[in-house]
């Protein structure tokens, strides 16, 4: 078991957890009390969880964030999402085969009266959207509660091990994600009229406006006068045949899998998609001890910062620019992937097919908006707000600014405030949703002497921790603009400290330190991989902007900023002055994945899954495109596309987008009704049979 | 004004009705459009379950009419080529008590008599038959001559054949006006984009069809009957066929004395068990009856009022999830029968006022009213489902 799992992280603590153990179809294995049954069973090297009752195709974790409905399972008798389950000792997990056989069960039930509560002020999401809407309504003493159906607070926060850009005055700039989460958390917790629920699953809204959520199979319903939709995103999947097989899976469940659970899911990942989202995934992957083949963007370039990216290629990632995926392979479980060339006209280029061996690929093609509550909450005719990804996809540093605006927003509807939305969070908070600007190369500085921070920041980007360490003051961004790239007013100005080579999320400055040896100056250099491999003394590949290498180099030192910034490596190598000031990455991946075969056939394009629910292909969308359907509604009459479990969350996208790839303007689509529940409930639940009676809080 | 065009007969709705219709006059070779407002099954036939069954019917006239009607599906549905999901499972109306067993039994025995294959069961027969049965039900009545289908499919199917054969579909095209010549025959219906000239108009708009009725002054008894649903997530297996509790129909057809043991929640509206197990391997449950005007949205009271119900008679289904609600509007008249029926203005004809009953309804339908419009004799006489019989009724109550 010990080798599917996290036992050491440069970033993450591992805690101690208890092992218990669980029966898989009949065979005894071991897991954390606790954990999700998927990571579980991931661990344990399992990855099929079923096999579909359509056509017997391989299930297994897709989303792990309770949204797809793929990875259903029989726990003690009753069929669960693997995902959102906590395992018990004991437990008795089987896979769905088919249909399985129904429980005999004849106890005779009485309906309860469902807990109903009632609030201010309903905050659906403790992400970084919603916390930070709850910290000004809690300033304000505003009677709030957040609900939230994972175990611990801060949403997606969680899975982020790297330092955020963003602004440090506003969104906490600088610090790591799951630790941005302890900091909000905290600030929480002193005040006295924000209540979180944990493990409470917002599931649905009906016309009396009330929301169902349920607790451990209790369904409770909350009335509220208002209600701040902060549910964030979910992960968009692309039409490509094998995109169901297991080991095909979002950059999101990934993260959940490697930095929330500590599972070792992968040995080797391939990344579709160059968002930051594919960025940072990646530099998980590699800070879990995964090897990462390589990463396809379907653009020119790719479209995360340009920081995120130049991290991933100095380890040793090659970046396809111009790639599409064309399809996974395997029986089971993905055992490689075939990428393309794309042309200026998005057409596959002939003879440009490389096909990697891996034993997972992550997509990370961009997200979609969380907002059926919002719509549904609009529709109804209640007073909603909606903050963070739920409204728009931006950084998570954005959310939380945009949370703090909506906060406010709510406290003055309520009356409890008169305080009007300052003119510059608005204007914050627009800078902060900015897509990267554009890239302008520097020059190193060519002074030899003394001790000069290098700048390897390149692209305008709202980020600026490193104007705020510098004990000298010394460090600003051009027009002193959040976005702007950053510089020193005096070189002379700087001692040394390395606060900034530490601080900067981007791993985009350096020290080059003249002072003891003009021909040799020491450079420090910022790393958050394996201490193992840049022990003192041990040869390191040291690598220029572009991961281009410059050298091989013996470390000289190990340092790190012990208080601020303890799991920052400042790892110090001695070079040649030219080189010197181009240094910034050390390579951690030598041997290059090289494409293993050729592979000209014909694409099956039109067997790429669509609906996984119903298992409804490409093809089959197509044709009834092309047969002059433009109405959702009338496409999942005719294929039954949208309406399995799921509820068309993973399926609607790809939907939308096979429209725009016939040619047909999205204006003319007609969108599907939703119709809540937006979550499975069991009817047990629904009904009030299950659960606690009417006592109020939790 | 839009395009002109001149056509033997206009159908307004793309329901399972007007599709019915659609299909009949198209095999009949009558030229036609079909107008409908929306999208196809847009409407009651998109919010519904897929019934073709006799079991509830009133032995008689009503029963009759419904197995004239599920006597067309296994060859209509065999000779679309879209599949329609028919299934001829037969349905089991369950029995909660000695009274209702008494009740049913007489049910039973004239429906049997009219030639419909029913037959009473005991506690044991309606276990083993539907073992998943809470096990304090007194008894059963099957029907094995009921089927269910998926009934955006059927529309979608009849539609398709009729296309086939030359019949035109007008989605998103509601119809504005009418135009009659003093009301002595149609001439024009006129939608946003097109005049329609034509001689007749098929009015089977389902609970819409009182507006446009109203088009050519003419009042139509149709009011929207609300029904509330909630479907599973594929699963386990519960039932194998339809079942629906024998109680309801009693309170609500027979005796009016009797009273189930339900909650007044269940009471209030009009919850009573309908399971459908479904082709695509899940389950439908319902359902409700209230009237609440044109609203289609779910309540949460009346939906739990439903799961509970459910459980009642299933109680192993409380962990399958459920997975999505819907409403809809059964287009309802005061006796319970649809209209079927020539008007006073010759060529205007209204198929309309099924209730719960327009998937099982609906080709019987679209054969009466195709034979009216190509003058030929009826399969059944129709006099019950007139429009004419609701005439010197001032005011047509709700009964709830």
């Amino acid at each position: 078991m010990k080798e599917k799992r996290i036992t050491q992280h440069p970033i993450l603590d591992v805690p101690e957890r208890k092992e218990v153990e669980f029966l898989w179809n009949g065979r005894a294995l071991r897991g954390y009390e606790g954990e999700m049954i998927s990571s579980a069973l991931v661990a344990n090297d399992i990855h099929i969880f079923g096999h579909h009752p359509k056509d017997g195709s391989p299930q297994g974790l897709f989303c792990a964030n309770g949204q797809c409905s793929q990875c259903l399972v029989i726990a003690d008798g009753v069929p669960v999402k693997a995902c959102m389950t906590p395992l018990q000792s004991g437990m008795l997990i089987e896979s769905v085969e088919g249909l399985p056989e129904l429980p005999a069960d004849d106890e005779p039930v009485s309906p309860k009266k469902s807990p109903i509560t009632d609030v201010d002020v309903l905050i659906i999401g403790a992400g970084p959207a919603g916390l930070s809407a709850a910290i000004e309504l809690g300033r304000l003493g505003i009677d709030t509660l957040i609900i939230d159906d994972k175990d611990r607070v801060g949403g997606k926060l969680v899975l982020q091990t790297h330092k955020f850009f963003g602004s440090v005055e506003d969104s906490h700039a600088g610090t790591r994600g799951f630790e941005i989460a302890s900091i909000l958390e905290q600030e929480i917790s002193e005040l006295s009229s924000v209540r979180i629920w944990l493990n409470t699953t917002a599931v649905g809204v009906f016309s009396d406006g009330i929301i169902g959520a349920v607790t451990n199979k209790t369904y409770r319903m909350i009335r509220h006068k208002k209600l701040l939709v902060a549910t964030g995103a979910r992960e968009r999947m692309l039409t490509f045949p094998g995109n169901t097989l297991p080991g095909v899976f979002g950059a999101g469940a990934f993260q959940t899998l490697v930095n929330r659970d500590l599972v070792k899911s992968s040995n080797r990942v391939f990344i579709i998609g160059g968002g930051n989202v594919g960025l940072i995934a990646g530099y998980h992957a590699i800070q879990a001890g995964i090897e990462v083949v390589g990463l396809a963007e379907a653009l020119p370039q790719v479209g995360g910062y340009k920081v995120h990216a130049d991290k991933l290629r100095r380890l040793g990632v090659p970046i396809f620019t111009s790639h599409t995926v064309v399809e996974a392979h395997g029986k089971d479980h993905v055992e490689s992937v075939t990428i393309a060339a794309l042309d200026e006209k998005w057409q596959i280029v002939p003879g440009s097919y490389k096909t990697f061996e891996i034993d997972t690929l992550l997509i990370a093609v961009g997200l979609t908006e969380v907002n059926e509550f919002y719509v549904k909450a609009k529709q109804w005719g209640m007073d909603a707000y909606v903050a963070g990804d739920a409204g728009e996809i931006a950084e998570a540093s954005a959310a939380m600014f945009a949370g703090k605006i909506e906060g406010l927003k709510i406290a003055r509807a309520l009356g409890k405030t008169a305080e009007p939305i300052p003119q510059e969070w608005e204007e914050k908070a627009e800078i902060l949703k900015s897509k990267p600007g554009k890239v302008s190369i520097k020059t190193p500085p060519a002074s030899r002497s003394g001790v000069k921070p290098v700048f390897h920041c390149y692209q305008e980007i709202a980020c600026n921790p490193c104007t705020s360490v510098c004990p000298e003051n010394a460090i600003r961004t051009e027009g002193d603009v959040i976005t702007g790239l950053p510089y020193i007013i005096d070189e002379e100005m700087c001692k040394g400290c390395m606060s900034c080579v530490a601080v900067c999320p981007g791993f985009a400055i350096t020290l080059v330190d003249y002072r003891k040896d003009t021909q040799l100056p020491t450079v420090t250099l910022p790393y958050e991989i394996w201490k193992e491999t840049v022990e003192v003394g041990q040869e390191v590949e040291v690598t220029d902007d572009d991961g281009n290498p410059l050298g091989t180099y013996p470390v000289k030192k190990v340092l790190s900023l012990k208080k601020k910034f303890p799991r920052t490596l400042l790892v110090q190598v001695q070079m040649e002055p030219e080189k010197a000031v181009k240094a910034i990455g050390i390579r951690v991946q030598h041997a290059e994945v090289r494409p293993t075969q050729t592979y000209e056939e014909a694409l099956p394009m039109d067997e790429a899954i669509v609906c996984r629910c119903e298992r409804v292909t490409a093809g089959e969308i197509r044709s009834a495109i092309r047969n002059g359907v433009r109405d959702i509604n009338q496409l999942k009459a005719i294929t039954r596309a949208t309406m399995g479990a799921c509820g068309s969350k993973t399926c609607r996208p790809m939907i939308l987008r096979l429209f725009k790839e016939e040619g047909i303007d999205l204006d003319q689509v007609v969108d599907r009704v939703d119709r809540p529940l937006f979550v499975e409930v069991p009817i047990g639940t629904f009904a009030g049979v299950f659960g606690e009676e009417e006592d109020e809080q939790l | 004004m839009g395009t002109k065009k001149s056509v033997e007969a206009v159908v307004i709705g793309g329901g399972v009705i007007g599709s019915a219709v659609t299909y009949f006059l198209a095999l009949n070779h009558v030229e036609v459009i079909l107008v409908e407002r929306g999208a196809i099954a847009s409407g009651t036939s998109g919010r519904c379950e897929g019934d073709v069954v006799v079991c509830d019917k009133e032995p008689g006239f009503d029963s009759q009419l419904a197995k004239l009607s599920l006597d067309l599906f296994p060859q209509v549905a065999s000779q679309l080529d879209y599949d329609i999901g028919w299934t001829q499972k037969g349905s089991l109306l369950i029995i909660e008590n000695e009274e209702e067993m008494e009740a049913a039994t007489r049910f039973c025995g004239r429906l049997a008599a009219e030639g419909i294959p029913a037959r009473m069961l005991d506690r044991k027969e309606a276990l083993d038959m539907e073992p998943a049965l809470a096990k304090d039900i007194v008894g059963g009545m099957e029907t094995t001559c009921d089927g269910s289908l998926y009934p955006m499919g059927l529309a979608y199917g009849l539609l398709h054949e009729a296309k086939k054969r030359g019949a035109r579909i007008s989605t998103y095209s509601p119809v504005v006006k009418i135009e009659t010549d003093n009301k002595t025959s149609i001439h024009k219906v006129i939608t946003p984009d097109a005049e329609i000239i034509t001689k007749n108009v098929v009015n089977a708009a389902g609970v819409w069809a009182p507006t446009i009725g109203k088009m050519v002054g003419l009042n139509i008894p149709i009011t929207p009957r609300q029904g509330q649903m909630l479907v599973s997530e594929r699963a386990f297996p519960v039932a194998s066929r339809k079942v629906m509790e024998f109680g309801y129909m009693m309170a609500k057809f027979g005796n009016r004395s009797y009273v189930r043991n339900v909650s007044p929640e269940m009471e209030e509206f009009g919850v009573a068990l309908v399971f459908e197990p479904t082709e695509a391997q899940n389950f439908l449950i319902g359902s409700s009856r209230r009237f609440v005007g044109m609203d289609t949205s779910c309540d949460i009271r009346v939906l739990r009022a439903i799961a509970q119900r459910a459980i009642r008679f299933f109680p192993a289904i409380k962990d399958i999830n459920i997975i999505r609600s819907y409403a809809g509007l059964r287009p309802y008249t005061p006796d319970h029968l649809p209209i079927i029926s020539r008007t006073e203005i010759p060529g205007f004809y209204v198929a309309a006022g099924h209730e719960g009953d327009g998937i099982g309804l609906s080709l019987i339908t679209g054969k009466l009213i195709a034979q009216m419009i190509c003058d030929q004799s009826l399969a059944i006489d129709i006099s019950p489902l007139s429009l004419a019989r609701f005439q010197g009724r001032k005011k047509d109550v709700c009964e709830s």
